[in-house]
């Protein structure tokens, strides 16, 4: 015997007084369809969520969001993400004038909050222990971390079974200021590397465990300190 | 024509990128915040962005640039693009750990559901059949449900909640307390009934009520007047699927 009531629950729903009933039917059970291969770009998913699709376009796009849950899933956070207080008030926009009186000033002047906001507390956020310790799948970096004197030796943790490291640097403009894969756990940064007293720097080391493999570790700051007069 | 784009129609990379991130730095770190909690994490995601809007030459930026008429606002593009790499970002730290700890925490169904909807993104569906042919057999449909929901708590509860939601294929689903069993099958029948439904109609239910978005940014995005135009459209269509699913029918059980 079946305690198997469909029918008992869909008369139910049917209730003139209360759409609660079918509402819940259509949640549980209606939230997703297959997807298909021919998912949506990040333009045309900017664009669903702006409302602001090519007349000519839009039948297809919506055909295809209709039956396709990852897309839907998609449009959805992004429409929330955008509507969220704090994403919201960035968004709001300036006047093109504002714009145009500021952009030399603002490149450095952002470049310096940018490090503001990047940078790890102080204390024992900016110490190996936080920074990824313990954890045996990605290479540790070792140094250089705050501020150093000598900021040209970059040296890391080896990681079991990888065979190539990739170390990122990038300036404090969040540019790549060098790149380079081998197989070591340490190198040296040559002089054609412009590496400048006082600004600051990130970088990370990411370790090859197969092909195209990589497992990449914390990102972190150092800075050369300034050089004695 | 914005001041980075017209830097990278001028052939000023570097001048384009500096311009970019000074107008959109905010937004771009409001977007990251948004689903990422941990400050740590924030800076890595941060990095993985810049790395990507700047690869190959700022070919994401300069494919933007280059469409001819930009009907979405560049700010939304950004967005988009944040989310993307922080769910891909998260999926790549959740699936080279063995095990996470949240995971761990899980009891064995739970950490079976949390693998194969939130690592490997399977519909809610496709992990009940994968579940139940493989390890579980026994594992009926309405006992994955109340599972499926303490394993989207669990997820929720942690400090990387936001990114980890993200990362399943669909929403939370409804409470299953004082719910009858229902049947695979059963399911299928809705789903049909939602199929024979126009594109649009079918995503405005999708969008207003699984996804609980605001009547007012569905009506955006299917170009609606206004709220209340969603509102009566959704009860009209309810009594459209009220009546198909009485014509499709379910089977009565007999005592």
């Amino acid at each position: 015997m079946s305690n198997f009531r469909p029918w008992y629950r869909l008369t139910n729903a049917m209730s003139t007084h209360s759409e609660g009933g079918l509402i819940a039917l259509i949640r549980r059970h209606a939230a997703e369809t297959d997807p298909t291969p021919d998912c949506l770009g990040e333009t045309e998913l900017a664009a669903v969520v702006d409302g602001a699709l090519d007349p000519a376009v839009r039948p297809g796009i919506l055909a295809h969001l209709a039956g396709c849950a990852r897309c839907r899933r998609i449009v959805a956070s992004v429409a929330r993400a955008v509507a969220a207080p704090g994403v919201a008030a960035t968004t709001r926009g300036s006047t093109p004038f504002r714009i145009r009186v500021a952009w030399i000033a603002l490149p450095a002047a952002a470049a310096a909050a940018l490090f503001l906001f990047l940078r790890p507390a102080s204390g024992p956020r900016a110490t190996l222990d936080h920074r990824g310790g313990g954890d045996d799948t990605a290479a540790i970096p070792l140094g250089p971390i705050g501020v150093v004197s000598d900021p040209r030796g970059l040296w890391w943790s080896s990681l079991p079974g990888a065979d190539r490291y990739r170390v990122t640097v990038y300036n404090d403009s969040a540019r790549v200021v060098f790149l380079r894969e081998q197989p070591d756990t340490s190198l040296r940064l040559d002089d054609s590397v412009r590496i400048d007293a006082g600004r600051r720097y990130l970088w990370k080391v990411e370790a090859r465990l197969g092909i195209d493999r990589w497992s990449a570790s914390r990102v972190v700051e150092f800075s050369p300190a300034p050089q004695p007069r | 024509m914005e001041e980075w784009a017209a830097a990278l129609d001028r052939g000023a990379p570097d001048e384009a990128w500096d311009l970019c991130l000074a107008r959109y730095r905010r937004v771009i770190f409001a977007a990251i915040r948004h689903y990422v909690r941990d400050d740590d994490d924030v800076m890595d995601v941060f990095a993985r962005v810049c790395e990507s809007l700047r690869a190959d030459d700022l070919r994401r930026l300069r494919t933007w640039a280059a469409e001819p008429v930009h009907r979405a606002r560049f700010s939304t593009w950004l967005v988009t693009v944040v989310r993307h790499l922080a769910v891909d970002w998260y999926r790549e730290q959740h699936g080279r750990r063995r095990v996470s700890a949240l995971e761990q925490a899980l009891p064995p169904l739970q950490r079976l559901i949390f693998e194969q909807v939130f690592l490997r993104g399977r519909s809610h569906a496709e992990a009940y059949e994968i579940i139940h042919a493989g390890a579980m057999p026994a594992l009926g449909f309405r006992e994955f449900l109340v599972a499926l929901r303490e394993t989207y708590r669990a997820a929720a509860a942690g400090r990387r909640t936001h990114a980890i939601a993200e990362m399943a294929p669909g929403p939370e689903p409804p409470d299953a307390d004082g719910e009858p069993d229902w049947s695979v099958a059963h399911a299928r029948q809705l789903k049909d009934a939602m199929a024979s439904l126009p594109p649009e109609d079918r995503l405005l239910l999708q969008f207003y009520l699984i996804d609980e978005l605001p009547a007012r940014d569905v009506a955006r995005m299917l170009a609606l007047p206004n709220a209340k135009a969603v509102y009566n459209r959704t009860y009209r269509l309810l009594a459209d699927l009220r009546a198909d699913l009485e014509r499709r029918g379910f089977s009565r059980e007999d005592r």
